[in-house]
């Protein structure tokens, strides 16, 4: 399957999740919060983005999906609760809460993927070459396009990968999974782990968003120096007008 | 040393210094990142308010400490042709061009891979090709300390750069940190104490090794490619010197046995703490300071409460400290205190060591050691994390392509990469990495 085809299914595919349709019509509940028709739609975009991403770029599209839900999540239901115990706590306002965030969980957890899906369809390499390689210049539209596959190419291949890289090295992940810090240390409770977890999620989307933006000035400079086309045009007038 | 370079050549004793400087040669260069997020956002407002960039004398062709933050493109074709493009004012560049550029700079195969993938001393080729061609545009030029990437065997490439900008009549000024390009191994005269015990051996086994290049080389390797590294059971004793040559895959090897990248296969490392894996510190560590709040680092632990970063940094600080006094000291830097507000890089790098220290890993693997410090800091560096980790009997291993380490290596393995001809669109390995065990010449 060639990359048009992918990526007009997966924008098939997205349609439930921007208009609605068809998963109003599916709406018994499973559990508090969940229908049939969203999970349902959860699994059909996570089978179709396994088949069309491969294993391992899915893996990658699960873990950063996983990394954005859960300190969501975790992190509003917590406040929501909170909020409940301080004003009045009721168990129908417990009910609420929890549905809320089931379906938050799920939203994220369908939708996160299917957008990293889409990304990752395009060929953000291709259209770079052939922006740069235009003869008589780039005009103004197709330098705007470069800043934009720029900016896409340098997050998917070089900040999440290096992000990735670091967290692997840490062993964040055992770290948060494991009880204790380090063998020999005493226990960590749930509420220190679920502390490290936003924490870490907190430095790495800082980091994720410094890395993100610090090259811009370079290639605005850079690509904002490429020949336009007024300039191609205007230089070959000079050589005909001057041939010497 | 480098006999036409040195006239053109000034030296630091800090990263830091250095940077400075080059900021104010360069007029700026990107926000900091060593430096913590305020630093940051505050450098980044300068540069986005600033509307052209160029210094007192003019615009200026610069090369930075991490030469990929003057690379705007995703691949060397990308950033040639733009290049050539800008510096002839023209779109009609033919491929040929490139080609020839690519052949001078001896990066012909690597033109279609991403920038991410190649090795510091190959992204040094590539931003010396791209300030070359690009000599028309600029009023001279700065580079921020290339000997730390280029091995010996491609410096030509710098000097060519300075008979380009000779015959151009465009002054060269490099910037490097003291003793940065030395070729000498460690002798008396360096701040290198052997530390106690001297020895620790260990074993290094790797069986099917693979490692999927999907995501990092998109453009160049469909699904299923990778890099395979030959299986090996190699007994190896503590420091272990990892040696090659810029590109053949020490920093790849590197992270495969520290397990930062998803590898198929399997690495075992046998050594003293073998239940604990092995850890490694980045040659450009600033991106490992991404989980590390300094200012949670900093705070002394109270009395009687026992914190291993803190005691290993500690003893870190004493080793260094220690050996320091070997040298002229105005030659290094010292480490700071723990509870410093602004952290050197020296410091960082000790945090950064500290940290993985204190979990007694198997082994602790140092990926050019030297990045960001002079020799006398680097080597009393590596003197204080090699007697700090034999202490608790974790392995020590050294990524680095210049000659210096070969005095104090216990064992010495170098590393090749052989490329796989062939269809590169199924699933086959692009190119093999290959280790063999070396007699040290010293």
């Amino acid at each position: 399957m060639n990359w048009r085809s992918r990526l007009t299914l997966l924008c098939i595919l997205a349609i439930p999740a921007f208009s609605g349709y068809p998963l109003g019509y599916f709406q018994e509940t499973i559990v508090p919060g969940l229908t049939l028709g969203w999970i349902a739609y959860a699994l059909m975009v996570h089978g179709a983005a396994f088949g069309l991403l491969g294993p391992s770029s899915y893996r990658l599209a699960l873990i950063i999906s996983l990394l954005i839900t859960l300190p969501v999540v975790l992190l509003g239901s917590a406040i929501s609760l909170i909020a409940l115990f301080t004003r009045d706590w009721t168990t129908a306002g417990l009910n609420v809460i929890a549905s809320h965030y089931a379906a938050l969980a799920v939203t994220m957890l369908t939708v996160i993927p299917l957008a990293l899906a889409i990304v990752a369809a395009i060929p953000f390499h291709r259209m770079e070459n052939r922006l740069l390689n235009q003869a008589g210049g780039v005009s103004l539209f197709q330098k705007s396009a470069l800043m934009f596959t720029r900016v896409c190419i340098h997050v998917i291949y070089f900040v999440i990968p290096e992000i990735l890289e670091v967290l692997r090295e840490e062993r964040i992940l055992n770290r948060i999974m494991s009880r204790q810090a380090s063998p020999g240390a005493p226990k960590l409770s749930l509420q220190v782990r679920a502390s490290i977890l936003v924490r870490n999620m907190i430095q790495v989307g800082v980091e994720g968003i410094c890395s993100s933006v610090r090259h811009i000035p370079l290639w605005a400079e850079e690509i904002a120096r490429l020949p336009g086309r007024e300039s191609q045009a205007s230089t070959e007038q000079n050589h005909r007008n001057n041939p010497d | 040393m480098n006999s036409s370079l040195d006239p053109i050549s000034t030296y630091f004793n800090s990263y830091e210094d250095r940077e400075a400087a080059f900021r104010r040669a360069v007029g700026f260069s990107l926000a900091r990142r060593h430096a913590g997020p305020a630093v940051f956002w505050r450098d980044f407002n300068q540069i986005a308010r600033s509307e052209t960039r160029s210094s007192k004398n003019g615009s200026v062709a610069y090369i930075p400490s991490n030469p990929r933050d003057c690379l705007a493109f995703g691949t060397p074709r990308q950033v040639l042709m733009a290049s050539l493009m800008s510096a002839a004012n023209s779109g009609n560049i033919s491929e040929k061009h490139v080609l020839e550029t690519a052949r001078q700079f001896e990066i012909s195969e690597l033109l279609s891979q991403p920038i991410r993938t190649l090795s510091g001393g190959e992204t040094v080729q590539l931003a010396l090709a791209k300030t070359t061609v690009s000599m028309p545009l600029f009023s001279h030029v700065v580079v921020a300390s290339p000997f730390t990437w280029l091995s010996n065997t491609n410096r030509h490439l710098l000097e060519h750069l300075n008979t380009v900008c000779k015959r151009s009549r465009k002054p060269l000024s490099i910037m490097a940190l003291a003793g940065e390009g030395d070729l000498d191994t460690i002798g008396p005269s360096d701040p290198f104490i052997r530390p106690s015990p001297s020895q620790i051996s260990f074993r290094l086994k790797m069986t099917d090794v693979q490692i999927p290049l999907m995501v990092s080389l998109h453009p160049l390797a469909t699904r299923g490619a990778y890099a395979a590294i030959e299986n090996i059971t190699l007994d190896l004793i503590s420091p272990c010197l990892m040696v090659g040559d810029n590109g053949q895959g020490k920093s790849l090897l590197a992270r495969t046995i520290a397990h930062a990248v998803s590898a198929k296969g399997h690495v075992v490392l046998e050594s003293p703490h073998a239940q604990q894996p092995p850890r490694l510190l980045f040659q450009d560590v600033l991106s490992q300071t991404m989980l590390r709040s300094f200012g949670a680092l900093s705070h002394k632990p109270p009395k009687g409460h026992s914190d291993q970063i803190y005691s290993c940094y500690c003893e870190l600080q004493r080793h260094y400290a220690n050996a320091r006094k070997q040298a002229p000291p105005h030659q290094s830097v010292p480490i700071g205190d723990w509870s410093d507000n602004q952290h050197s890089l020296v410091d960082i790098k000790t945090i950064l060591v500290a940290a993985r220290l204190a979990g007694k890993p198997s082994a602790l693997i140092l990926d050019e050691p030297d990045w960001g410090m002079s020799r006398s800091s680097a080597v009393a560096f590596v003197s204080a994390v090699i007697a700090t980790a034999h202490r608790q009997q974790t392995a020590v291993m050294l990524i680095s392509h210049k000659p210096w380490w070969y005095t104090i290596a216990g064992s010495l393995l170098r590393v090749t990469r052989s490329s796989v001809a062939g269809d590169q669109t199924s699933a086959s390995p692009v190119f093999t990495i290959g280790l063999e065990l070396e007699t040290n010449p010293s």
